[in-house]
């Protein structure tokens, strides 16, 4: 299983938990507070990653932030619709990329934020109420889609769902350890349930299997099917059978004998407990049992991937799996009165609706998604960041911002070209010296202002060239285009100077990949001598973006 | 109750996953292999578990070693 994690808290807390308990999946970590910019960007590495599930965990604190940057009352009141519309047509944009991914959203968390006191679900602009409303918008929904898994936090037994808000505060953690624990192993639980082969009909041996004995030599009411010792297993196991085949598993029998013989014990043995009836195909002969479970594949039209055989004897078992590999041929325990508790053990018969119904609704969810797509807000990446509204002021350093400057190029280590940690002495020290050009960038949207989330220092070398000493950015606004405007502001001021030539240069760490093909992805050419980057600074073109730049 | 620097050695062991040896108070995450920002949440998570205490917000931004640390630890119990 390919797993993608998406989210808009810490989710390698999620992660590093869920790797633990399952670790045979495979597993893409989104970045940092970017659900829906990796969702709706085809290009990007999730959908390179080709998940086959995709985890998108939101946090009831970024719903309650949202929501709080709503001044009408009115749209606060129609919250829940735009937002439950939103993870809609993220599913459906991640479904035409991927047809049969399936999403698995942990629901929010019910949070009374006491504005309104005790009387929250009487007032529709509630925080609790537009949470709520939001919950149930999210179920209906995955009641009309299989491939939209919900997960209710109902079970989840403690009420401290954010132990510290130190550490929310700090490392972004919405959650208690526990709690990450409790939707990790959800998350595991269902990914089990997704990965477990469904069986829908069990080819079933007869002797020694079906009852005790031989009824070609002991005859049809000697076999052994009830009372004590031996008989009182094969009762059991044939009452089990029953209870699948009345939930709609189909059962089949393939015997090496004579088929009247095979057929007395059910017509005239009382003790048994499967008749005649129960069995959609019954095939007695001396012949191969693989070449005979393909009769009964070719009859029910079923892949070989949904039989289940069952049969006491190793060797008719070993035939059975060399020819036919996709049959499901557990091995079972030596003494087969074992076999029943093994079989139930291995869980054969998840009843989750996938796989075969999914395929055959992917053209209806194609055209679905047609229809869906034209009143939908986003069709694309660009659509989304538009309406984002974002604005950016980009100004050069100020010593009131030293400390913030100071601090940024500390913690920033993905989206940084050359991870060089600045003291606040330092910046002060660079804001004074006239070799530098510095730039720091400041973004707002429609949710918010971000702060300072983006600089650069380009060092003037001499009157022709300059260096590109530091880039980097919040992971808090990754994908949005912020370096893209922040490029062509650099180039700018470098061009008014004029400067020719401005050289960058990656330098790898364990963190920073996000940004190795940064310079080659921004006109930047390679110079082979010095292992560095450079741009010509008359043949730049400008980079379009969806950021409108503002000087307040 | 004064919390030495070997109690709290072998906390942080757990956190990282391997025993470490001689950890001076003057020590910074960068000087402890595998103490990165994911496990310094984790080693938050312990200590205020294990000693039963709440560390206050600001005062963890201003952590920069060890010490500092179990200062603070110190200062709460």
């Amino acid at each position: 299983m390919r797993i993608s994690f998406i989210g808009d808290n810490s989710i390698q807390f999620l992660i590093k938990k869920f790797t633990t308990i399952c670790g045979e999946c495979n597993i893409y970590e989104g970045l940092y507070n970017s659900i829906d910019t990796e969702i709706l960007n085809t290009e990007g590495e999730l959908y390179a990653f080709k998940p086959d599930i995709i985890v998108i965990h939101e946090s009831f604190f970024s719903y309650q932030e949202n929501f709080y940057s709503i001044q009408e009352e009115e749209t606060k009141v129609r919250f829940h619709i735009e937002r439950s519309q939103r993870i809609i047509d993220l599913f459906y944009f991640a479904k035409s990329v991927l047809p049969n991914v399936k999403i698995i959203y942990p629901l929010l968390h019910e949070y009374d934020d006491s504005i309104y006191g005790t009387s929250s679900l009487k007032v529709k602009n509630s925080l609790l109420y537009q949470i709520r409303k939001y919950n149930n918008a999210v179920i209906d929904f995955a009641f009309e889609n299989d491939n939209f898994l919900p997960i209710h936090p109902l079970n989840y037994k403690d009420d401290t769902l954010n132990n510290s808000n130190g550490l929310y505060f700090n490392a972004d953690l919405h959650f208690s350890i526990e709690y990450i624990e409790f939707i990790a192993d959800r998350v595991h639980q269902i990914v089990k349930s997704l990965q477990a082969q469904i069986v829908k009909c069990i080819v079933l041996d007869l002797d020694n299997t079906l009852w005790g004995g031989v009824v070609g030599e002991d005859g049809p009411m000697g076999v052994k099917v009830s009372g004590q010792g031996e008989g009182k297993f094969y009762r059991k196991f044939q009452l089990w059978l029953r209870q699948l085949k009345n939930r709609g598993i189909i059962l089949a029998v393939c015997s090496k004998n004579d088929e009247h013989i095979a057929k007395e014990p059910f017509e005239i043995n009382t003790d048994m407990i499967l008749k005649m009836e129960d069995f959609a195909l019954f095939i007695a002969n001396w012949e191969n049992k693989a070449d005979n479970i393909t009769i009964i594949k070719e009859t029910l039209n079923l892949g070989y991937d949904a039989f289940l055989f069952i049969d006491d004897n190793p060797a008719e078992r070993e035939i059975v799996r060399q020819k036919l590999p996709q049959v499901l041929v557990p091995e079972l325990p030596e003494d087969f009165t074992d076999s029943l508790d093994y079989l139930i053990r291995m869980n054969l018969f998840e009843n989750r609706t996938i796989s075969v119904n999914d395929i055959d609704r992917t053209n209806l969810y194609k055209a679905e998604f047609e229809r869906v797509k034209m009143k939908m807000k986003y069709s694309s990446i660009d659509n989304y960041l538009q309406s984002l509204q974002m604005i950016a002021i980009i100004r050069p350093f100020d010593l009131d911002d030293a400390e913030r400057i100071s601090q940024l190029s500390f913690r920033s280590n993905q989206f940084n070209l050359r991870t060089i940690r600045y003291t606040k002495n330092e910046i002060i020290n660079i804001i004074d010296s006239s070799r530098y050009l510095t730039f720091c960038l400041r973004l707002r949207d429609k949710f918010g202002d971000h702060g300072l989330v983006a600089i650069a220092i380009v060092k003037i070398n001499n009157n022709k060239e300059a260096f590109l000493d530091s880039l980097l950015m919040s992971c808090r606004v990754l994908k949005r285009g912020v370096e893209d405007i922040l490029m062509n502001k650099i180039i700018d001021n470098l061009r008014s100077l004029p400067i020719d030539l401005l050289v960058g240069e990656y330098l790898p760490t364990s963190k920073n990949g996000l940004v190795q093909s940064f310079l080659t992805d921004h006109q930047f050419d390679f110079i082979s001598k010095l292992d560095q980057h450079s741009i010509q600074i008359d043949k730049f073109k400008t980079i379009k973006n969806n950021i409108n730049e503002s000087s307040n | 109750m004064k919390v030495q620097i070997k109690e709290f050695s072998k906390l942080l062991s757990e956190v990282v996953d391997h025993e470490i040896i001689n950890l001076e108070l003057t020590d910074e995450p960068k000087d402890i292999d595998g103490w990165d920002s994911l496990n310094h949440v984790y080693l938050i998570i312990k200590l205020e578990s294990f000693y039963k205490i709440k560390f206050n917000t600001s005062r963890i931004q201003q952590w920069t070693c060890v010490g500092d640390i179990i200062n603070d630890i110190n200062k709460i119990l």
